[in-house]
């Protein structure tokens, strides 16, 4: 990982900027520009949004800028996943300020996945990079609207004021799904009120943006009044086009709805209801109500949908349920692609390992006891997700809570529980593995598309892992920072934003190719020194945050003086090897006095 | 086609009771909202159209009539 550029300073502009455009081949870092292909610096090239301001009319925001809060010099505008995440406080439970972005959970279908800064085109050929901001969907301490910028340009963006700009007041919103057919921007609305702490959480519906690519844009959403203390999500759309969009009720965890948007005529129609307490059906789950032991407002994210492996060409999701003895049995739902019927089943196994329960391995939050009037958005999730490795399918449950710290105390809260999917039977799950993070996880971003890779949001750390068949989810590296956002660009790079050390803002920059662990094995795990040099071996290696082995330039440096390093006869302090993809690199070491040394690695770059 | 006006009891504390235009036209109930200007007067937006009533197992049966439609409404007030 490398620290691509620190800002000391005021710039009321993203962190990065990219564009996002089939041609473009830009990035801005704090307005700079920079190749996006090689990163190399652009002599006199900037964007600056608008020329009757300095630089970043549109993201000047109504309040006065404050360090602790980064707001845009935390914000991140890149076209692949992305995932911001607010630390204005810590470790204090029911406050709105540790709301999440679940702007990544919005979309269930994995070829329309949210995207806050797009491009968009139509069959006419107009076409545009469409921006919609908001920062962490934190209203405090004055509503922050979404803010709404356009570029019809041909041609690179340097000083090139944008086409368009707006700023939807009393609304956050999510951009999901561009219907082509309709040229409209199907979008997640939410409605938090006209002012400062006005009571409107939880309140969500389906709406649109229309006349993206020209004219005026215009918002409008699907009901005067919004669907109250559920979540949303798109599933997809229906055969006709049209969106499909799955209500699930925070206040239970049997309320289900499928509802679908006609963005012609602005217009909802229910699909199915699913509203009635699930009995005892079969399987290991016993049904039931959780209770309110786990909070009256827990917000419950469902899984991408997938090919349904016992129904031909329809669709199959799992969305989170706990009965009533606390025991995780995700409801398995099936689309029938032809009808837009859906099935919910609950007759549910989930087999864990000889003498071991969930309660051995994960624990549902008992602590948090959020209530709509304070929670306003997210601050807490349950979230199961799936995913193929080497033809099998799995699927993790992750519980997250905004807060920072509120887990820490105990780790079967803060742990992520991997399930093997029956290859015949979606509805029998098998304990695979867990994996413990190791302090509460504000929230995680999935760092590539078959979601093998995975980041986790922490106070004082970002925590990344890679799943392997063998061993479940392992972690590859944590890196030391208090990260704002993490986010891919389209060329797959991953990007960070942290404070720095100006609280004015970081860029970090983690590639595949970066090392994020370096090895270094002794032959012998201690050398017993008699007065006659011992010349021994060590094993050293590089690895991504995948895990895997990279080719690098690794520098080893001797701290003492009972060692040295040996390369081609010489006795050396320091000296740098490069480690291969392939095998092991070998270390020629020898011990030449008794006494500690230590030997510490660093990357060249 | 048949019209009731339905009175919206919110549960929530943040909503005030408020008025549905419904119309069945015998296969498909509307509801819209009403709203006033001072050019038009009262004008209806419609913001739900269903075909059909969901049962609370995913199931959906088509409506017998005008009262079954108005009755399925009231019973699913959280839907509108």
């Amino acid at each position: 990982m490398a620290i691509f550029k620190t800002n000391n300073t005021t710039y009321n502009i993203s962190a990065v900027y990219e564009d996002v455009r089939p041609s473009g081949n830009r990035m801005y870092f704090y307005g700079q520009a920079h190749k996006k292909s090689t990163l190399q610096a652009v002599m006199n090239g900037m964007i600056v949004h608008s020329t009757t301001t300095a630089i970043g009319t549109y993201n000047v925001p109504t309040y006065a800028y404050d360090p602790s809060n980064l707001r845009w010099t935390g914000l991140l505008l890149l076209g692949g996943e992305l995932v911001h995440c607010s630390h204005i406080i810590n470790n204090t439970n029911n406050d709105r300020r540790n709301n999440i972005d679940f702007s990544m959970f919005t979309s269930m279908d994995p070829n329309n996945p949210c995207r806050q800064h797009r491009y968009v085109a139509d069959a006419a050929g107009n076409n545009a990079i469409f921006t919609q901001t908001h920062y962490n969907q934190v209203p405090n301490p004055n509503p922050s609207p979404v803010y709404q910028v356009r570029y019809n340009v041909v041609g690179e963006l340097d000083f090139v004021p944008c086409t368009k700009f707006t700023s939807i007041a009393y609304y956050h919103s999510w951009a999901i799904y561009w219907r082509q057919s309709t040229s409209t921007l199907i979008q997640l609305f939410n409605n938090y009120g006209s002012s400062t702490d006005t009571n409107w959480p939880n309140h969500l519906c389906p709406g649109e943006i229309t006349n993206i690519l020209t004219g005026t844009s215009t918002v409008t959403y699907a009901a005067p009044t919004s669907y109250q203390n559920v979540m949303f999500q798109f599933v997809g759309p229906a055969a006709d086009g049209r969106a499909i969009f799955l209500n699930n009720s925070l206040s239970n965890d049997f309320t289900q709805l499928l509802m679908l948007y006609d963005d012609t005529t602005n217009t909802i129609t229910t699909l199915a209801t699913f509203n009635s307490n699930v009995a005892t059906t079969g399987g290991t789950n016993i049904g039931g109500t959780r209770g309110t032991a786990y909070g009256n407002t827990l917000t419950k994210f469902s899984s991408k949908t997938f090919e349904d492996p016992t129904s031909a060409g329809n669709r199959a999701w799992y969305t989170p349920f706990v009965d009533s003895a606390g025991n995780f049995h995700p409801y398995y739902f099936q689309w029938n692609r032809t009808t837009d019927t859906f099935t919910r089943n609950s007759d549910i196994t989930v087999n864990w390992a000889s003498g071991t329960n969930q309660s051995t391995n994960w624990l549902p939050d008992t602590v948090s006891a959020a209530s709509v009037s304070t929670t306003y958005m997210v601050q807490r999730f349950w979230y199961n997700e799936t995913f193929v490795l080497a033809g099998d399918r799995y699927l993790m449950l992750i519980q997250c809570h905004g807060g920072g710290g509120i887990y820490d105390a105990e780790p079967r809260y803060r742990t992520f529980v991997t399930f093997a999917i029956d290859s015949v039977n979606p509805k029998q799950l098998t304990y695979h593995s867990r994996v413990i993070i190791p302090e509460t996880p504000k929230n995680i971003i999935w760092l590539n598309d078959a979601r093998t890779l995975l980041g986790v949001f922490a106070y004082n750390n970002f925590y990344m892992y890679a799943f392997t068949a063998v061993n479940g989810w392992s972690q590859t590296v944590n890196l030391p920072f208090r990260f704002e956002a993490v986010g891919r660009d389209l060329t797959g790079r991953m990007w960070a934003v942290d404070g720095g050390p100006y609280n004015y803002g970081r860029i970090h920059l983690i590639t595949p190719t970066t090392p994020t662990t370096v090895s270094l094995s002794m032959a012998q795990a201690s050398y017993n020194y008699t007065g006659t040099v011992i010349n021994t071996t060590g094993t050293l290696n590089a690895y991504d945050q995948s895990g895997i082995r990279i080719a690098a330039p690794i520098t080893l440096k001797v701290e003492g003086s009972s060692m040295r390093l040996v390369v081609n006869g010489l006795e050396l302090l320091e000296s740098t090897f490069t480690t291969s993809a392939a095998t092991d690199t070998t270390v020629n070491i020898r011990v030449v006095s008794a006494g500690q040394s230590n030997i510490t690695a660093s990357v060249n770059f | 086609m048949q019209i009731k006006i339905m009175e919206k009891i919110d549960s929530s504390d943040f909503d005030e009771p408020r008025q549905v235009h419904l119309k069945f036209d015998g296969s498909t109930l509307t509801a819209s909202h009403i709203t006033v200007n001072e050019q038009d007067g009262q004008v209806l937006v419609p913001y739900i159209i269903q075909p059909y009533k969901c049962l609370p197992d995913g199931t959906r049966e088509n409506f017998i009539d005008a009262d079954d439609a108005f009755a399925w409404a009231e019973s699913n007030q959280y839907l509108f």
